[in-house]
């Protein structure tokens, strides 16, 4: 199984850039808006579930797990802000659970909760300036101590994307590197050649991986 | 669920002995309320709460949140009109929990009746300073009008205190929703016994 790419989008991000991401290639979009309430993010995800389903991927919500089960999304993404992975499995044991961490103490923590973690920022990135990155040295550090796989996020492109994997990652987590480009569709399409040619990662994203958890 | 007296708690651990009190003074639903808050905040704080509602015998109820409802054994969801839809509640949290919906309108309150809620919120009936709810006031005779409309149970909320409280049973509410009144009291206990009474009293 190739390495898995994921694509980060909010309720302002338009319905064209999003099919275009989708027609490139992505595998995972996660609907992440802090500031939406609950009934705009539940209308935004059913407004774009039947399009990214369509492709063939997928859709995970941040944060909120009881949107992420009414709209039947495969999986939520919990930040350090969300219900912890381990409080939420018990109560969504159908949903796929990524958590977000920014230290290797935290990655260790976490590991035999999620079904995959996000580690970053590794490269300085548009949304979030001034935040130190971990680079790939801090990426591979983590990758190695834990048993559960690995995104990148954080400044990862096309250009970079066959260092983050050759570092352990097990695929992608980006937003600016495809959205906040001219062609939406050859920048996503681009990122997944790159990360369909490196060698599959050893610990693959089960978000990518055939049936995923029965539902 | 004991509809009488809702207490409408911010998730901040400080206004646990208020809550203790006004407990102990006959609040009957003790509702959590942490828009804004850390998941893990609101997750320990609501355990506290559960605790202490077990302990009194009175029901939790959590607001905007099934998952944090469901993940805390409370006895229901509140709602307001820009949460998830009554109808994904009720599927996610099953017949168990009770579902009471927030409505400011006439019309909105109509429109309750069809969804699968168990009880209605409705104002705010007088001026309020918490800020959470800025729709215009309703007063007590759109409150009486819905009382009479509706076929569920009508909780009035909004400005409500011991010194008002007599004029919402007259109204044909069920109960009523306070947070500044207990919040504010000196003692909470002897005002939530004072609004229990008033709203009692004919």
């Amino acid at each position: 199984m190739p390495a898995s790419f994921h694509l980060i989008v909010d309720r302002t991000t338009p319905e064209k850039d999003l099919l275009a991401a989708l027609s490139g290639g992505v595998d995972v979009v996660q609907l992440r808006d802090k500031g939406a309430s609950a009934l705009d993010l539940y209308e935004r995800a059913r407004a774009v579930l039947p399009m990214i389903e369509d492709h063939g991927a997928r859709l995970f919500i941040n944060d909120r797990l009881d949107v992420a089960l009414a709209v039947a999304a495969k999986g939520a993404h919990l930040g350090g802000r969300s219900l912890p992975p381990a409080v939420a499995r018990r109560l969504a044991p159908g949903l796929l659970l990524g958590t977000s961490v920014h230290s290797l103490a935290e990655a260790k923590n976490l590991a035999g909760w999620a079904d995959y973690l996000t580690f970053g920022q590794v490269f300085p990135s548009l949304s979030h300036p001034g935040q130190a990155a971990a680079g790939l040295e801090g990426l591979s550090a983590v990758a190695a101590a834990v048993s559960c796989p690995v995104l990148a996020i954080g400044g990862v492109s096309a250009d970079n994307a066959a260092a983050v994997l050759a570092a352990g990652a097990a695929g992608v987590v980006v937003i600016s590197a495809v959205l906040a480009t001219a062609d939406v569709a050859a920048a996503a399409r681009r990122l997944r050649q790159v990360l369909d040619r490196c060698p599959d990662p050893v610990r693959p994203d089960p978000a990518t991986l055939g049936g995923g958890v029965s539902r | 669920m004991d509809l009488r007296l809702h207490f409408l708690v911010p998730a901040d651990p400080s206004l646990l002995p208020k809550v203790e009190a006004a407990v102990e003074g006959g609040v009957s639903v003790v509702q959590l309320r942490g828009k804004g808050s850390d998941d893990r905040t609101l997750l320990r704080f609501g355990e506290r709460l559960r605790h202490l509602t077990d302990q009194h015998g009175v029901s939790l109820v959590v607001n905007d949140r099934p998952d944090l409802a469901l993940l805390l054994e409370a006895d229901g969801v509140h709602l307001g009109q820009s949460d998830l839809p009554p109808a994904e509640v009720r599927r996610l949290v099953g017949s168990s929990l009770q579902i009471g919906l927030s409505t400011h309108s006439l019309a909105e309150a109509l429109a309750a009746c069809e969804a699968p809620v168990d009880y209605l919120a409705f104002g705010p009936v007088f001026p309020t300073r918490s800020k959470s709810d800025p729709s215009p006031i309703t007063g007590l005779r759109t409150l009486a009008e819905v009382a009479q409309k509706v076929n569920k149970p009508v909780v009035a909320i909004g400005g409500i205190s011991s010194a008002n409280s007599h004029q919402i049973r007259r109204a044909g509410a069920v109960g009523v929703a306070v947070i500044e009144a207990l919040v504010q009291a000196p003692d909470p206990a002897e005002e939530a016994r004072a609004i229990l009474e008033r709203q009692s009293a004919r």
